[in-house]
């Protein structure tokens, strides 16, 4: 017998039971047994009378040459890495399917199936990993045995058929808008009307400020560190806010005399944003009132496309870490859904016509609703008394400024001598100007 | 990759990588979750991935996140765990996809996934390999006993046949 046949070879310690008994038939047939093992194989038989008959049939395996048999499909046995990893073998190893024995020359030197592969021979048939000679081996074997065509009928039949009818939802908010694109291409008619976005001025809220002390109160001073590294992080801050500011066209800016830094655009493609300071001041709530954003059309809209995106975070706590703005891998989650697409899918409705601004305080509120479930009242309410949460969830709508912008954000300032950050620039394309 | 040729891998791939995804994780949401965050992947590196090779990178991209969200999951793959049924079916297909999907279910899902790029999206070993990290060799393997499991899934269930 040739060695690695038998898996263990008797050990001197070891005592004949049902497990190993085998073991012992085997060795006893091939001379190899002691006298004391002999012995103790003779008390096992007579007391396990129902093992004669297999030990007599053991006596075949001690003919001589019998170790010169080999098992037929050996590697099949073998284990391969996978299987050890998962559990029960299949019926085809990894060396097996690996192995290019599939076919063999007859006498005549005509390549024939190995009956033992027909199964691997059949796949790779179906797979198209045959050469021509070995198809028409392969063709030859089913002709000649036509009792495998349902094999090959069932291996065709095993193949998945795309199914072009499972779209992806949402492909749409997927989109980049090339804003850069956009703002060149208009850029020859009128600067203004190339999308000057003001933004940023969120971060006002942060900052001290001596005209709102209700917020410079209650803002953590976190917040302005916070600040203050993202703008150390981005170089060259100051040059590009000396740039002219962009104009806003008067009949872009809103009819509030009240102070504040406006956010506005001429283009369709984005969301304005009207920051208006004294608008998100807790002393004067109606500035909350936002009577056509969150209309009953769109707010299951905005939600269900938001929620999904965006876990549910308790209100006054958050599960993401303060990052500056301009790290935009950070925020890619926060928002996904493009909400001048949904304007546009809703361009009947009147009041979708009508909302193209949105106060800061707006953005928090719309945020805070859309994250927390909660009605605008409770939402407003929050807002009202907690300017640090104002600014939270002022700041996460900005996640959808960036898909909007399709660049990530890049946070630019310009501060005063009196220490006071007033304006931030958001973009290649947009800049802050202070009313 | 320009904006507008990244635009145009969300027409012609996001579908793609969404039913890839979806048959493995069986899970709605969290396929979306998936194909939002490839895309999202692709987009921050758009700069530097060619679009010839954006439809492998989504794959990847798609494949390995999936294998991490199989991993939060706590899936356990039910080929072995589930005895193939031999006889007495008390299920009801209406036809072969059916049987198919079950069969295709039932698989682990690395045989899955292979499988799956090689019937819908017709990659080949090497591509595929490219994908999932996995050998060449080991793809094909994964492919071969993918067939033989579902041959002989199908088949034991002669009534449709």
């Amino acid at each position: 017998m040739k060695p690695g046949f038998r898996p263990e070879t008797i050990k001197e310690t070891m005592k004949i039971n049902r497990e190993n008994y085998p073991l012992y038939f085997l060795d006893h047939f091939e001379g190899r047994l002691s006298d004391e093992g002999r012995r103790e194989l003779l008390v096992f038989l007579e007391s396990h009378p129902d093992l004669r008959a297999e030990f007599e049939a053991f006596e075949m395996v001690g003919l001589e040459g019998a170790d010169q048999v080999e098992f037929p499909g050996k590697d099949s046995l073998k284990k391969d890495l996978w299987a050890a990893a998962h559990g029960p073998a299949h019926a085809e190893t990894e060396v097996a399917i690996l192995s290019e024995d599939l076919f063999a020359p007859d006498d005549q030197g005509v390549l024939r199936v190995r009956p033992a592969r027909v199964d691997t021979v059949l796949i790779a048939f179906t797979e198209g990993d045959l050469d021509k000679e070995q198809e028409e081996a392969a063709r030859a074997f089913l002709s000649a045995n036509p009792a495998y065509q349902k094999d090959l009928e069932l291996l065709r039949a095993a193949r998945l058929r795309p199914e072009p009818a499972a779209t992806c939802p949402g492909k749409q908010a997927l989109k980049r808008h090339p804003i850069g694109a956009f703002v060149r291409r208009y850029s020859h008619t009128a600067a203004a009307a190339a999308a000057a976005v003001l933004m940023a001025v969120i971060m006002w809220h942060f900052m001290p400020d001596h005209t709102t002390p209700e917020f410079t109160q209650d803002t953590p001073a976190g917040i302005d560190r916070e600040l203050t590294e993202a703008v150390a992080e981005a170089p060259g801050l100051l040059q590009r806010s000396a740039r002219a500011m962009t104009p806003i066209p008067p009949n872009q800016l809103p009819a509030s005399s009240r102070p504040g830094i406006h956010l506005a655009t001429t283009s369709s493609r984005l969301t304005s944003l009207q920051v208006d300071r004294q608008s998100a001041d807790p002393g004067v709530p109606a500035a909350y009132a936002d009577p056509g954003y969150e209309t009953p059309a769109l707010r299951p809209l905005l939600a269900s496309q938001m929620h999904r995106v965006m876990p549910q975070t308790p209100v006054g706590a958050t599960q993401r870490p303060q990052e500056p703005l301009r790290k935009r891998q950070e925020y890619y989650w926060l928002a996904y859904r493009d909400r001048a697409d949904l304007f546009a899918e809703h361009a009947d409705d009147p009041r979708t016509a009508d909302r193209q601004d949105l106060t800061l305080a707006q953005l928090a509120r719309n945020e805070l609703t859309e994250r927390t479930g909660l009605p605008i009242d409770q939402a407003e309410e929050l807002l009202h008394t907690d300017a640090s949460l104002l600014g939270r969830y002022a700041r996460r709508g900005f996640g959808s400024i960036n898909n909007l912008l399709g660049q990530p954000v890049v946070v630019d300032g310009e501060t005063k001598s009196d220490g006071r950050t007033v304006t931030f620039a958001i973009g290649d394309f947009f800049e802050v100007s202070r009313k | 990759m320009t904006t507008a040729e990244y635009n145009q891998c969300v027409d012609r791939y996001a579908d793609g990588v969404y039913r890839f995804i979806l048959k493995n994780l069986r899970d709605d949401a969290r396929a979306q979750d998936v194909v939002q965050d490839s895309f999202e992947r692709l987009w921050l590196r758009h700069r530097e991935v060619h679009v010839d090779k954006a439809r492998a990178y989504l794959f990847s991209t798609a494949y390995h996140a999936m294998i991490d969200s199989l991993r939060k999951g706590k899936k356990e793959d039910l080929c072995d765990e589930v005895p193939m049924q031999t006889e007495g079916y008390q299920q009801e297909y209406s036809g072969l996809g059916e049987i198919l999907e079950e069969g295709l279910s039932r698989l682990p899902s690395d045989q899955r996934a292979v499988i799956m790029l090689r019937d819908y999206e017709g990659y080949s070993y090497h591509e595929i390999g490219q994908i999932t990290g996995l050998s060449e060799s080991q793809v094909k393997v994964y492919i071969y006993r993918a067939r033989l499991f579902l041959k002989k899934y199908i088949g034991s269930m002669d009534v449709v046949i």
